[in-house]
């Protein structure tokens, strides 16, 4: 039996029908399915943001509330007193002196905040100014 | 100044602006909508699967235009991400588990507006066409279907699945004489 040749084949497929044609709609479900997306990214993002920030503010308060004791402890009021009194360069030089001593982690928490700060500004920079534009070209 | 219209500008130049205009990536969607559920709804062989999949291309053909190589073509670059999602579906599901009479179905409605006698005629082919490459090895399968259904060159398809141009033309080869025994018992019907 002789087999189907290679003209005959591409005879078959040129007539073959296309398939069911696409709703006329199908570009709008598309785009409506992504804008959906998007905002659940954004949603999600924020989400993030706001919990990282309330942990990391949480943290500074519990350092500040430990500073502030710290200081009080080490006569920092008193130095205070004495500096606005006399103006003495000596007393804020203790004042100074006071500051760096007591107040626990200065480093720790700068280097927490930012690398908050770089992490945040950066991946959400895009992520945001993304989203900006879908909002003001799209809706 | 005169004002570009979409239809003027290439795919390529669309996909680059879709990314900061989504008006411009519905037009994308547009041109490509038909092919792709084409190329989809003859590798899993189902109608409903096809429109979901499609769905699914252009969603993560959206997120990805950031990583598209503009220099690259758009056509191969969509029916890559097409192929992929087609094989993670297949992976999840059997889709030659599909009942015979939806894949009839789906000919009958590919063929509605024609005459009867006409109508009759297609759907078979349609259908037998259909069955036959359904029952190939989705490699063969694969580029059967964009060879013969999506018309694209031996250099796109190899930029497509990722292979030599020479695989790709010893795997055409393969694919049309596994087809050919396939479509024999359907011969008188076809031609």
């Amino acid at each position: 039996m002789k087999t189907i040749s290679d003209h005959q084949l591409e005879k078959i497929f040129k007539e073959l029908p296309p398939p069911v044609r696409l709703p006329n709609n199908f570009s709008r479900a598309i785009m409506g399915r992504i804008q959906q997306q998007q905002l659940q990214e954004t949603k999600s993002i924020h989400l993030l943001f706001y919990s990282t920030w309330s942990v990391l503010g949480c943290v500074l308060i519990g350092l500040g509330f430990w500073s502030a004791r710290e200081m009080v402890l080490e006569g920092f009021f008193e130095y205070v007193e004495l500096w606005w009194k006399y103006s003495s360069t000596q007393y804020a030089a203790d004042i100074i002196s006071v500051i760096l001593t007591t107040v626990p982690g200065i480093p720790l928490v700068l280097w927490v905040f930012f690398f908050f700060l770089f992490i945040t500004t950066s991946v959400l920079y895009k992520k945001l100014l993304q989203f900006q534009h879908h909002v003001t070209t799209y809706v | 100044m005169k004002k570009l219209s979409f239809e003027q500008l290439s795919d390529e130049e669309l996909a680059f602006l879709s990314q900061k205009h989504q008006a411009m990536f519905e037009e994308l969607i547009k041109r490509y909508q038909q092919r792709v559920y084409a190329f989809i709804w003859h590798f899993c062989n189902h109608r409903e699967v096809a429109y979901d999949l499609t769905q699914e291309v252009f969603i993560k053909t959206y997120f990805a235009l950031d990583r598209f190589d503009h220099k690259k073509k758009f056509a191969t670059w969509i029916f890559t991400i097409a192929r992929h999602v087609c094989i993670d579906q297949s992976r999840k599901r059997t889709v030659a588990a599909i009942s015979l009479e939806q894949s009839k179905l789906d000919a009958v409605l590919a063929t509605k507006q024609h005459t009867p006698h006409q109508a009759v005629e297609k759907t078979n082919r349609a259908y037998f066409m259909q069955q036959s490459i359904a029952k190939l090895k989705p490699e063969y399968r694969e580029v059967i279907i964009l060879f013969y259904l999506q018309e694209l060159s031996y250099q796109e398809i190899a930029a497509i699945l990722k292979k030599p141009l020479g695989t790709i033309k010893s795997q055409l080869l393969r694919a049309k004489e596994a087809l050919k025994t396939l479509l024999q018992d359907y011969k008188e019907a076809l031609i």
